[in-house]
């Protein structure tokens, strides 16, 4: 019985408030968890958006429209109670998704993000702690080994304890040519989204009890790179590879990893450089729901990956491509 | 129409790149414009007509940013009076395209 409803509860619905703009937690009404089924083609906003573009790293609170985190959607039911994550890219995006879901669902959740997105990660604070969980925020640039680890201690020291990472922060770019790609570049998307994730996982893994988990967040452009995204596209591979190793590494010790691989999803990550100008305008229209996805369309894979109930899955990606890509 | 502006466009470009002494542009597809013009492939009647409007009223907006971010920003003088007077065709083409969708209710 108690399982039936907990499934019922994972089908929940937008409450038509899907394209909502997230105030602060306080202003919020509870969503309530009901089954039934949306137009996934209209569920979101669709293409063409506004042209826009921030610096690096951008806000997900100055984007036009803004994105959907699931901050009046995403019902928990527990499948988390007495769990502690650590998120890194927990201000927006994806990562934002995975914290609000998690605190919904009961774990307590430490979020790592850059200095220069705290207007962000203040929000996402303050959605964790409306649910009655711990957040602890840990900014800090990730491309600096000592301050990885330091991250591993503070969020273990903080959380009591740590048995979900979260490894999703990344450094996109367009450029259209490998001659356009300076050292610097190369250099950044390299040590955020390959060195970080291995001082991180190798700083952690000692803390993680039998039952833990490690998701890695990868990307269709693992397995069908665009030819302006050379640098990080191949970090995304490297990514869906480690998943697998690791898993063979930590399966003997109890530890699942697995990735997650989106298609096009609206985060800062695009319009702060990760896409072209013009591709940010007709962002998500080759696929074939016609539309990009939105954060909190992928917070229900975290969960999955997150909970005790999918135990068996580990060395496995799980995509959200709106039709398009692999896996 | 189209034909005729486009091939106009792309000539102005390439006058404006040589006069700059800067390279032309690539021919070819980005690799989403491949995979729209893939997606169109498989459509017949009015599905594909529906499509390829939807598909061209993305495009020119695409194609009215980029420009207009040009037009505004570009390094160069020649290239950005070119994009200047590229403008108002594609806003033109944008209009056309947009009251087409609408006439076939390809606009969900």
């Amino acid at each position: 019985m108690e399982k039936t409803t907990r499934r019922q509860a994972m089908t929940v619905a937008a409450l038509g408030a899907a394209t909502a703009v997230a105030g602060p937690a306080a202003a919020q009404t509870k969503a309530q968890a009901h089954g039934g089924m949306q137009d996934p083609r209209s569920k979101h906003p669709k293409p063409p958006f506004p042209a826009q573009s921030q610096p690096w790293p951008g806000l997900a609170s100055r984007m036009n429209p803004r994105p959907d985190h699931g901050e009046t959607s995403y019902v928990g039911s527990g499948r988390l109670s007495g769990r502690k994550a650590l998120i890194t890219g927990g201000d927006s995006g994806m990562g934002r998704a995975a914290a609000i879901a998690f605190a919904r669902e009961g774990a307590d959740v430490a979020i790592n993000y850059l200095p220069a997105e705290e207007p962000d990660a203040h929000e996402v604070v303050a959605l964790i702690r409306a649910e009655g969980r711990k957040a602890v925020a840990l900014p800090g640039d990730l491309r600096d080994a000592a301050f990885c680890r330091g991250l591993v201690a503070n969020a273990v020291r903080e959380l009591g304890g740590l048995d979900i990472l979260v490894s999703n922060a990344g450094r996109q770019q367009s450029r259209s040519s490998i001659a356009e790609v300076s050292d610097e570049d190369f250099d950044a998307t390299m040590k955020t989204n390959i060195y970080a994730p291995f001082w991180i996982i190798k700083a952690a893994q000692p803390h993680l009890q039998p039952g833990s988990v490690i998701i890695a967040t990868t990307s269709e452009q693992a397995y069908d790179p665009s030819p302006d995204l050379y640098d990080y596209a191949q970090t995304k591979a490297a990514t869906m590879n480690f998943v697998k190793s690791l898993a063979k590494q930590f399966g003997p010790k109890g530890i699942r990893v697995n990735g997650v691989a989106p298609g096009p999803v609206w985060t800062p990550l695009q319009i702060s450089g990760g896409a072209s100008e013009g591709k940010v305008v007709t962002f998500g229209a080759t696929a074939p729901l016609g539309r990009p996805g939105q954060p909190a369309e992928l917070a229900g894979i975290f969960v999955r990956l997150a909970e005790d109930d999918g135990s068996y899955t580990t060395g496995n990606i799980y995509g959200a491509g709106g039709g398009q890509g692999q896996p | 129409m189209m034909t005729k502006d486009h091939e106009r466009l792309s000539v102005d470009l390439r006058r404006g790149a040589q006069a700059s002494h800067l390279p032309p542009p690539d021919p070819g597809m980005s690799s989403d414009q491949a995979r729209m013009l893939a997606s169109l492939q498989s459509l017949r009647g009015s599905d594909f007509d529906k499509a390829y409007l939807r598909q061209q009223v993305l495009a020119h907006a695409q194609a009215f940013a980029v420009e207009k971010s040009f037009a505004d920003a570009g390094e160069d003088a020649k290239l950005r009076k070119a994009a200047q007077s590229a403008l108002p065709v594609i806003e033109e083409h944008a209009k056309t395209a947009q009251q087409l969708a609408t006439e076939l209710g390809a606009q969900p």
